[in-house]
């Protein structure tokens, strides 16, 4: 077997992904770029945890300029629904190969609601 | 002829399961030229197969904390094989009980053609593959 190239070859880091969150039009959005990945998940929980007491009447993750998403990621997006519950509404928005893509292929759109765009949840979830 | 990308004895930690991935999407991308659709397709299937690997790694009674990426792809055929190796010993009790695990299988199965995870007391291999690629380019 081969040794570990860890140290020889450093890989080329993957890890980038800020989080970060705003009211909009009375609507809580946490805006999320780069990768949630087994690494950055929690970065994701922590900023939607934190949005959640006091529970908002719209919590949106904005997912418009994040280009990866993992199990991890979905997990936490399940979460934050599972314990919003009936006390606000929940989106999340993405329209990409990376991200919208596999929430339905796993069916998780069908469980939380998506839109392409911040104006489209925007649109239906605030009055 | 035939395009491999090998990267063999990776620690299996998630930072570098992190880089494995990016590496991977690069060599689809820029290397095979494949669509856009197809890279971002089979580079979270891999990621999730190396995300596997790593929770087998920090179980206790892992016989080695590597893990193995190896991907064939045949220009004539348009088929991509990709296996993913671990040497975690497979508890399969604890498996199961994984939330995020189960997850990630079911995204590898509705991301690839056939996904075939083979354990063993030595580790685990989990092989994705794909066939005739170029109609995934079609809709570009």
């Amino acid at each position: 077997m081969d040794k570990p190239r860890d140290d020889a070859q450093p890989l080329v880091s993957a890890n980038t992904c800020s989080v970060s969150c705003h009211t909009v039009r009375g609507a809580t959005v946490v805006l999320v770029s780069g990768a949630v990945d087994a690494v950055t998940a929690p970065q994701l929980e922590e900023a939607l945890n934190a949005a959640l007491t006091p529970a908002p009447a719209v919590l949106i993750a904005d997912l418009t300029e994040t280009e990866f998403l993992s199990s991890a990621g979905m997990s936490v997006l399940m979460s934050v629904h599972d314990r919003l519950g009936d006390s606000g509404r929940f989106a999340v928005v993405a329209d990409g190969p990376g991200t919208s893509r596999p929430l339905k292929l796993v069916g998780i759109a069908e469980v939380i609601a998506l839109y392409p765009s911040l104006d489209e949840a925007l649109t239906a979830l605030t009055a | 002829m035939k395009q491999t990308f090998a990267l063999p004895g990776i620690a299996a930690d998630p930072e570098q399961a992190a880089s494995l991935r990016s590496e991977f999407a690069h060599w689809l991308d820029d290397d095979l030229g494949l669509a856009v659709e197809f890279v971002a397709d089979a580079t979270l299937a891999v990621y999730e197969a190396l995300s596997n690997a790593v929770e087998h790694a920090y179980r206790a009674g892992a016989q080695s904390n590597l893990m193995d990426l190896h991907a064939e792809y045949d220009p004539a055929t348009t088929d991509l094989v990709v296996t993913v190796t671990d040497y975690g010993a497979w508890r399969a009790q604890k498996a199961t009980g994984r939330r995020t695990g189960g997850r990630g299988l079911d995204l590898m199965r509705a991301l690839a053609d056939r996904v075939a995870v083979d354990t063993s007391n030595a580790g685990t291999r989990a092989r994705l593959s794909w066939s005739h690629i170029a109609t995934c380019q079609r809709g570009r």
